[in-house]
Formats: C-alpha cells, sequence, structure tokens
C-alpha cells in the first residue's frame, strides 16, 4: 500500500533530474520510493539530485535506499548529491551512519545543482 | 266418512227399531247395538265411536254407570240418553255426569236424529280438529329439530371457519420457523379436539442434506413440555416418513401398528409435573404432511388421542387446510430467515472486529440489530488513519435487508479508502455522494480526532449530532451539517471543526437509540444527554454498556441501534507501555504516540527524536527480522525514571544477524543514539533494553 506520509516529485533543473521528498521514509515506504528513483535514472543526464528538504524522517532503511543508489550511480559514472538543510533533524542520522563519506550532501538545492554542473 | 255408532238398550224392541230408522234416515252412518252396559263397555274399549246412545234404566250397570266409564275410557265421545217418561232427574243427572243430550221415550225421532246427528258432527270435527292439531304440532315438532340440526351444523361450520382463520391469522402473524410452528401445533391441537401434537419443518440446506438428519429439523410439540423431551432422533424419522408421504393417514388403533406402537417417542416418560399423570399411550393418529410450491417438503404435523378412532374424515380434512396455511407461511419464514441470515452475516462483517488500540484513547462500541424487522442499515467504524490519527464513522443507510447492507458495505468501504488516500472529511463526504447509488439515501457521520493536537475535525450529512461529554460532566452536542448522502444536487460540505479538552469523551451514535416511536426527538436526545452526563465516571466500555441498557430501558429494539464513544486522556509523562502488530505500518504509528509522550514527559525535542530514532529502528527490526508471516506483536515499555529515559522493546521473535555490506545501520544507530543498548535473544524472543541519560535539556 502506497502511504501517502511520503511524497516524490521530480523536476527537471538545467537538465538535472531532482527528485523533491517529502514527509517520512521509513521501512514502510522505502521500496515505493525506491522504485520512483530508479525509474528516473538515465544514461543521459549528467546525474541525480535527492531533495530530502522536506523529509522529516528518515530511518535505517532510507539511508540503505541512500547508500545503493549511490553505488548505482557510480557504476553508471553518474554524479549523485543530496540536499539537506543545516537544521534538518535528519542530518544527524545521516551523520552517525556516515553517509557523507559516500554522498556529498549540499544544504541547498542551488549549491548541488552547482557541483553537478561544474564537474560535467 | 262413515260415523259409528253405538245403541246399548235392554230393550230388544227398541234395539230393533232404532237402528233401523237410523240406517234409513242416516245412510252414512254404521250402528251398533249392544243389550247391557257391560257388553257395551268391551266395544267402547275396542272401538272409538262418534257417538253412544244408551238407555239410562238397565238392569247390572246403568246408563249413569255406564257414562262414568266412557268419560274416563272415551272423554270426547258424545253420549246420549234414553229416559223413561218421568225421569227427569234421572235426565239431568245424565247430563251432569257430561252427557251430551237426552231423549225421553216415547222417543221422538226427528229430535233424536237432530241431536244425534250433531253429536256426530261435533265428535267429527273435534276429532279433525285434533288430528289437524297433532299434525301441526308434529310439523312443528319437525320444523324445530331441523332447525335445531340446521343451527348446530351452521355452528359447527362457523366455529370451523373461525378457528381455521384464526389459525391462518395466528400461522401467519407468527415470524420465524419456530414461532410458525407452534402457532401450528396449537391450531391443529385446536381443530382436532386433542392435546397432543407435533409438528416439524425441514430447513433444505443449499448444500444438500436429507430428511433424515436431525439437525435439520425444527420442531414444535403440543404441550409444550414435549418439545424438549421427545426423543429427537425418532421424531425426526416419522416426521420425514409423514413429510415424504403424498398424503395424510388416519389411524385408529397404533398399537396395532408398529410404526406408531411407541408414539410420542420419548414422550411416556413423560410424568407428573408437566399435566401428566400417567405414562400416555396414544391410540388414535392423524398425519399430515407439509407441502410448499412444487410439492416441496417442508415438514409434517403428527396428532395424537389417547381415544382410539378419534380422528375422523373431517378432521383429516381440516389439518389438511390447516397444511396449505402452514406451508405459505414456514415458506416465507425460511425465506425471511434466509435473507435476514444473509444481511446479519454481511452487516456483522463490515463492523470491526477490534477497535484500534491507542494509549490515551479508549474507546467502546456496542450495536444492536433490530428484533422485529429486517436488518437495518446501520453501522460504525473506527479506524487509525497512516497519519496517526483516528478516524470514526457512523451511518445509516435508510431501508433494510440484503439491500441496506450492500449500500452500507460499499460506503464503509469507500470510506475508509478516501481516508487512508489521506483525504479530508469535506471531500471525502462529496465523493461519497457522487458515488453512493443513487437510488440509496444514507445519513454519516465522519470525524477525525487527532492526538497530538486534541482537534476533531468532521463533517455530518443529515445524522444526529454527536455528543461531547467534557472532564467537568457537562455536555454539548457537536453543531454543523448538511443534507444527506444521496441528495441529488451536487453539494460542496463544509468542515466543522472542534478541539476537545483533554479527558472528554465523543459520543456517536444512530436515531434508534434515542428515538421512540410518538415522542418528540429532542426528548430523546435530552435523555441521552442525561444518561452521559450520570455515567460520567464510568470507564467508557462500561459507559456505552449502561449507556444503551437506560436509553433502551427494556423497550424492545426495533430499529437498529449503534453507539460508538472515545474518551481521550493525557498521557502518563512516567510510563508509556505499548503493544501493536508486527507491521511495517506500526511504526509510524509508534514514532507519534512515543513523540507524543517524550513531550508529555518534558524530553525537549531533539532528545526525543533521537530517542524516538532509536526506538524505530530497534522496532523496525522486530517488524522486519523476528516474524514469518503470521500476525504476531511487538511491545515497547518506556519509563521516565531519575536516570532518564528507560526503554524496554520486546518481541516473540529471533533477530537474524544483518545482511549485506549496507545493512546494520540501525544498530549502529541505536548505538549511538543511546547510552546503552543491551540486546537479549532467547528462545522466548528478543528483548532490546535501551537507556539514554537526559542532560540538562529536560525541560521545568
Amino acid at each position: 500500500m502506497t502511504m501517502p506520509l511520503v511524497d516524490v516529485r521530480v523536476k527537471e533543473r538545467s537538465g538535472v533530474p531532482v527528485a523533491h521528498l517529502e514527509g517520512e521514509i521509513d521501512i514502510a515506504n522505502v521500496s515505493d520510493v525506491r522504485n520512483r528513483l530508479l525509474e528516473i535514472l538515465t544514461n543521459t543526464a549528467p546525474g541525480l539530485i535527492v531533495d530530502l528538504t522536506n523529509v522529516t524522517y528518515l530511518d535505517s532503511r532510507g539511508v540503505q535506499l541512500l547508500l545503493e543508489l549511490s553505488e548505482r550511480l557510480q557504476v553508471r559514472q553518474l554524479r549523485f548529491r543530496i540536499v539537506v538543510p543545516e537544521h534538518s533533524m535528519i542530518r544527524r542520522v545521516l551523520l552517525l551512519t556516515h553517509v557523507d563519506s559516500v554522498v556529498p550532501i549540499d544544504a541547498a538545492l542551488d549549491s548541488a545543482l552547482a557541483s553537478i554542473q561544474t564537474h560535467s | 266418512m262413515t260415523a259409528r255408532v253405538l245403541i246399548v238398550d235392554d230393550d230388544p224392541a227398541l234395539l230393533e227399531a232404532l237402528p233401523g230408522m237410523l240406517r234409513l234416515r242416516m245412510p252414512d252412518v254404521a250402528v251398533e247395538t249392544r243389550d247391557s252396559a257391560a257388553a257395551a263397555l268391551e266395544r267402547i274399549v275396542a272401538v272409538d265411536y262418534d257417538a253412544i246412545v244408551t238407555d239410562i234404566k238397565m238392569p247390572g250397570m246403568d246408563g249413569l254407570g255406564l257414562l262414568a266409564q266412557i268419560r274416563v275410557l272415551r272423554p270426547d265421545t258424545p253420549t246420549l240418553f234414553i229416559t223413561g217418561h218421568g225421569e227427569h232427574d234421572l235426565a239431568v243427572q245424565s247430563l251432569r255426569g257430561g252427557a251430551y243430550d237426552y231423549v225421553q221415550k216415547p222417543v221422538d225421532r226427528d229430535y233424536l236424529m237432530a241431536t244425534l246427528g250433531r253429536a256426530i258432527q261435533v265428535r267429527q270435527l273435534r276429532r279433525q280438529v285434533m288430528a289437524q292439531q297433532e299434525a301441526l304440532e308434529r310439523h312443528a315438532q319437525e320444523l324445530e329439530t331441523i332447525v335445531a340440526i340446521r343451527t348446530r351444523e351452521l355452528r359447527e361450520t362457523a366455529e370451523r371457519v373461525r378457528a381455521l382463520t384464526e389459525v391462518a391469522t395466528a400461522i401467519h402473524a407468527a415470524q420465524g420457523v419456530e414461532e410458525v410452528l407452534n402457532a401450528v401445533v396449537g391450531a391443529a391441537g385446536r381443530l382436532a379436539g386433542t392435546g397432543i401434537a407435533i409438528a416439524g419443518c425441514f430447513r433444505e440446506p443449499g448444500g444438500g442434506g436429507t430428511l433424515a438428519e436431525p439437525r435439520l429439523w425444527e420442531i414444535a410439540a403440543l404441550p409444550r413440555e414435549m418439545t424438549g423431551q421427545i426423543d429427537r432422533q425418532e421424531i425426526v424419522r416419522l416426521l420425514a416418513h409423514v413429510g415424504s408421504a403424498r398424503t395424510g393417514e388416519r389411524i385408529g388403533d397404533a398399537s396395532a401398528d408398529p410404526r406408531w406402537r411407541d408414539f410420542p417417542p420419548g414422550g411416556g416418560a413423560l410424568g407428573e409435573g408437566n399435566g401428566w399423570s400417567a405414562p400416555v399411550r396414544i391410540t388414535s393418529i392423524l398425519t399430515m404432511p407439509v407441502h410448499g410450491r412444487g410439492g416441496k417438503i417442508l415438514g409434517a404435523i403428527i396428532l395424537g388421542d389417547t381415544a382410539p378412532d378419534r380422528f375422523t374424515e373431517d378432521v383429516g380434512v381440516q389439518i389438511q387446510a390447516l397444511a396449505r396455511q402452514a406451508a405459505i407461511a414456514l415458506e416465507n419464514a425460511l425465506l425471511y430467515e434466509h435473507e435476514r441470515g444473509i444481511a446479519e452475516t454481511l452487516q456483522r462483517s463490515l463492523l470491526p472486529q477490534r477497535l484500534p488500540e491507542f494509549p490515551g484513547v479508549a474507546m467502546g462500541a456496542r450495536y444492536l440489530p433490530g428484533s422485529h424487522e429486517a436488518v437495518g442499515g446501520d453501522w460504525y467504524d473506527a479506524f487509525t488513519l497512516p497519519t496517526g490519527q483516528i478516524a470514526l464513522v457512523m451511518g445509516d443507510v435508510a431501508g433494510r435487508g440484503i439491500w441496506a447492507a450492500a449500500v452500507m458495505g460499499q460506503l464503509r468501504n469507500a470510506v475508509r479508502a478516501y481516508a487512508h488516500e489521506g483525504l479530508p472529511p469535506a471531500a471525502i463526504a462529496e465523493r461519497l455522494n457522487r458515488l453512493i447509488d443513487p437510488e440509496a439515501m444514507a445519513t454519516l457521520l465522519y470525524l477525525v480526532f487527532d492526538p497530538d493536537t486534541w482537534t476533531v475535525r468532521y463533517v455530518n450529512l443529515g445524522h444526529v449530532p454527536p455528543l461531547v461529554l467534557t472532564p467537568d460532566g457537562t455536555t454539548e452536542f457537536l453543531p454543523g451539517g448538511g443534507p444527506p448522502l444521496g441528495t441529488p444536487q451536487a453539494l460542496t460540505y463544509r468542515e466543522e471543526f472542534t478541539v476537545l479538552r483533554p479527558g472528554s469523551t465523543l459520543v456517536l451514535y444512530t436515531d434508534g437509540l434515542v428515538e421512540i416511536r410518538g415522542e418528540a426527538i429532542d426528548a430523546g436526545l435530552e435523555r441521552l444527554e442525561q444518561t452521559i452526563r450520570h455515567t460520567a465516571r464510568l470507564d467508557v466500555g462500561t459507559q456505552v454498556d449502561r449507556v444503551l441498557a437506560e436509553m433502551l430501558n427494556g423497550r424492545p429494539v426495533g430499529d437498529d441501534v449503534a453507539l460508538l464513544a472515545l474518551r481521550a486522556t493525557p498521557l502518563n509523562p512516567r510510563r508509556l507501555e505499548l503493544r501493536l502488530p508486527a507491521v511495517p505500518t506500526s511504526l509510524p504509528q509508534l514514532r507519534r504516540i512515543l513523540r507524543r509522550w517524550l513531550d508529555a514527559a518534558g524530553v525537549d525535542a531533539d532528545d526525543a527524536y533521537e530517542i524516538t530514532t532509536a526506538c524505530h529502528e530497534a522496532c523496525a527490526n522486530a517488524v522486519e527480522h523476528a516474524y514469518g508471516p503470521t500476525d504476531q506483536t511487538f511491545g515497547l515499555d518506556a519509563a521516565k525514571t531519575d536516570e532518564g529515559i528507560v526503554i524496554d522493546i520486546c518481541d516473540g521473535g529471533q533477530w537474524r544477524p544483518p545482511q549485506g555490506a549496507r545493512r546494520g545501520h540501525g544498530l549502529k544507530l541505536m548505538q549511538a543514539l543511546m547510552d546503552t543498548v543491551d540486546i537479549a535473544s532467547g528462545p522466548q524472543g528478543t528483548l532490546v533494553k535501551m537507556h539514554r541519560r537526559l542532560t540538562g535539556r529536560v525541560r521545568a
């Protein structure tokens, strides 16, 4: 069952697909989120940005998902960045699980976009 | 007509002369003569003469003596005297003695002829009158007899018609197979004039089944006490035998018939205390099959009586008429039971099996199906939304039976589906109004209670208003509402809003609870308020029971009644105990409750977030690893102590070691976020004990 606790909207910004996630991501809906994100991965785009600005909760399965995405993109030589504001509650979870050592975290969407475009 | 005259005289000359003269002058008269009173009496005894002429003076018995005898023997026969000259005194004496007339000697022939002729005429007229009178009396008597017979016949016919009419009325007024059968045995006993009757109805199940199966038979007996005492197996065998026969049977001497010798089976054991002074010996039996349309076997009637040859052909005809009435009533009752059964099953399956359990929220619900008519379309529902809010539904589909139950099912499922999609109350109402069967009409109350904010958002679509009982014991009805569902115009509904004070109780119900026929509904609503107020101190479960009992107050439940109450209380800041189904959807709920409790316990938001995350990870492990695909639960026990927050999470399963390189973050998070994490796994399950100190950031 699709849980309305999370909403996934995809927009393209300057040729880069940006997935705006909103709500709570946990074991109950992580596979739905995963399916939506895998759908938008293409070889033509320079990379993927996942915007977690409006995500209020992320559990260890969400962390796993981010790590998996990172791996898949790396194989295809695509860039992957996530956006998490400084004050976000989930930032501590990402740091505690060392996601930042694998996936670069930007505090704002603009800087994430700039990073991807610079490298492409 | 020939008249007969007797002449009595001891004078042979006169006996010669008179008859000759009479024959000559009165040819229609047959004359006999006797020469003494004694000889005359002999004839008078034998022959009813029209007149007697006698001499007064005769040897032996004289004329007066003879007259006295005649008056006794033939009081209506006129007697004429012939008296000698100078016997005037005797003549007068004879008249006094009852003589018709007298003639003096020498006989004046003309006078004698005249007076004799008159006497004969009078005699004959009188005889004629008497004959006519007798005939008349006889006729009258015959008429009376005929009238009596006809009256009796009429009365019997009227009695029979009345009895049959009464029987038909009683049978058709009866609802349900059992009532019909009881009416049938009562009627059969009355019609046949006996006190022993058994009637059975065969409930043919959908999947087939034979007449010989006792569980498929409903049986009623007269006298009532016999019902529980007869040998069921044996009576079913007899009823099946009678039911499968084409016609009924009359048996005059049951002792000579091995099938019926021991009838009623087991009934012989009826002793004192049942109105039976001695074991019953039935001699007369009357059987009658009860067949429905197309000759379908519906059941059988068996009558018994202790007297031999008790049941006449006439009684047989009446019981046959009774069986026809019984067939119609039983067919209706079976159809009714069948439909009611479907509707009840449908309705029951649509009511929630259990109410959602939520810390700080106590709920109670009762549902009473209407007793006398088909099942109604009332329903209630209560479920937790993915957002952690609690949805309450109370609805009432107009109409009854399977159709109403089906409409109710559609609405109930639609409400659940729209609610889980996250639609707000007004949007749900609009969609339901577009969805509902155009023929249908329903009232609906949909409320969403948010335990975090104590707010209630709701729509009322033509339903009786929900009631709020505040912690001070006052009550108020929640205002606002729109027309019921099924109102043709496309409508937009307005969402209503209220905030509950902690400790308040929300009460939802259907009109069956407050409506009494012939009473204004306001009176019922006022009674409900009073009842809710004076049961305010009871826990919710007990309160709904009491409210139901007091509101109905013993009156029969005509309409369905549904009652649902929710009481929201603040959480205990020192302790939280939770038990949730081990499914992923429990986890968002767990986080919300935990955050609410940590807030109540005065823990600051950042600490609360981290503790919640650690608990979530432990519980997610319980959900993900601990169980097979069966219904299981996990428990969380949280306490605030001087050392901080202590949490135990237990489940009945075994944790599996993390698999894959990317896994194992859960445990890492738990360990990073809590001061201590201990995991004890044993055959009984796994217990995770966690502790988190609260350092300085605890709010006052």
